[in-house]
């Protein structure tokens, strides 16, 4: 199987690798994994005090596509607001990242951890 | 031949996530030899190509026996959960910890260090395989398919550990 230039773009220069404070109350995480490839991601989002996203963050082990799933997502998010990065789908991701069929649960995994990073945020300022 | 009979049935074991190794391999060898295609060298089309499913169907099905992941997720096929794609997304703590290992191995620069990470691999993917085991004759399904999934990140850890670690010690 053969990546799109564009996956290949973002598994060679992964944007925003790295990690932010777990604590931090301008900080929500999204852990999530994939068991039936063993893939581990995790999505970090920062907001402002006016709930738009400034920074985002990832870490992920697992294939090409995963890593670019991420990877992609983290360019998206930076300036939106938590309902429009709520609001991002899978499809999307897959069809900039031209995934194919086999390769679509690794969008999925990105959609779930920007979801997870977003319901852990809301959690914390509650 | 053609049966509806599941693999446990097939290879003469009992239906359970514990498995006699050495009685798996024993009636998969005998299956084999008795489906092996030059036994069928003078039969009829028809006969060499169901002679040729059931080898097909044999090796299936000691691949997944034989598997701790693969016979566990069959289990629960068998027992009406069906295998898909999920996301693990319940338990933060767990896949934290999946992410520190991994970033151990990434880390890790000397066989000793690997060699202790697969210690503590080995050992966790015992406490899983007994988990799943308890909870799966308790009847609690969905509690085993949860321990399925985390064994499934365990044992794709340990794969990518011993290439590492074989990558090391030949270099």
């Amino acid at each position: 199987m053969s990546y799109s230039d564009k996956v290949m773009d973002h598994y060679e220069n992964p944007r925003n690798v790295g990690s932010m404070d777990v604590e931090d109350n301008h900080v929500g995480t999204g852990m999530v994994g994939a068991p039936a490839c063993g893939d581990v991601m995790r999505l970090q989002i920062k907001v402002n005090d006016a709930g738009v996203i400034e920074d985002a963050k990832f870490k992920t082990y697992g294939c090409g596509s995963a890593i670019a799933s991420s990877s992609l997502l983290t360019e998206w998010v930076k300036g939106k607001t938590l309902d429009e990065a709520q609001e991002i789908k899978n499809t999307e991701i897959a069809e900039e990242l031209a995934l194919p069929p086999v390769k679509i649960h690794c969008s999925v995994l990105a959609e779930d951890a920007i979801k997870a990073a977003i319901s852990d945020l809301k959690e914390k300022q509650r | 031949m053609g049966d509806q009979r599941n693999y446990f049935d097939l290879l003469g074991l009992p239906v359970d996530y514990k498995v006699d190794t050495q009685r798996l391999e024993l009636n998969f060898k005998k299956l084999q030899k008795q489906f092996h295609p030059d036994r069928y060298a003078t039969a009829t089309a028809g006969e060499q190509r169901l002679a040729m499913q059931m080898a097909t169907l044999i090796n299936t099905a000691y691949e997944t026996l034989n598997s701790p992941v693969g016979r566990g997720l069959y289990l629960l096929e068998l027992n009406g959960l069906a295998q898909e794609d999920r996301t693990l997304k319940s338990d933060p703590d767990f896949l934290f910890e999946q992410m520190a290992w991994r970033e151990k191995l990434s880390a890790a620069s000397s066989v000793k260090q690997m060699q202790d990470l697969l210690e503590k691999t080995d050992l966790n993917k015992e406490d899983f395989e007994a988990q799943f085991d308890q909870q799966f004759n308790a009847g609690n399904f969905l509690e085993a398919q949860q321990v399925i999934d985390k064994l499934q990140f365990v044992v794709k850890f340990r794969s990518e550990l011993l290439v590492r670690l074989s990558t090391m010690k030949n270099s």
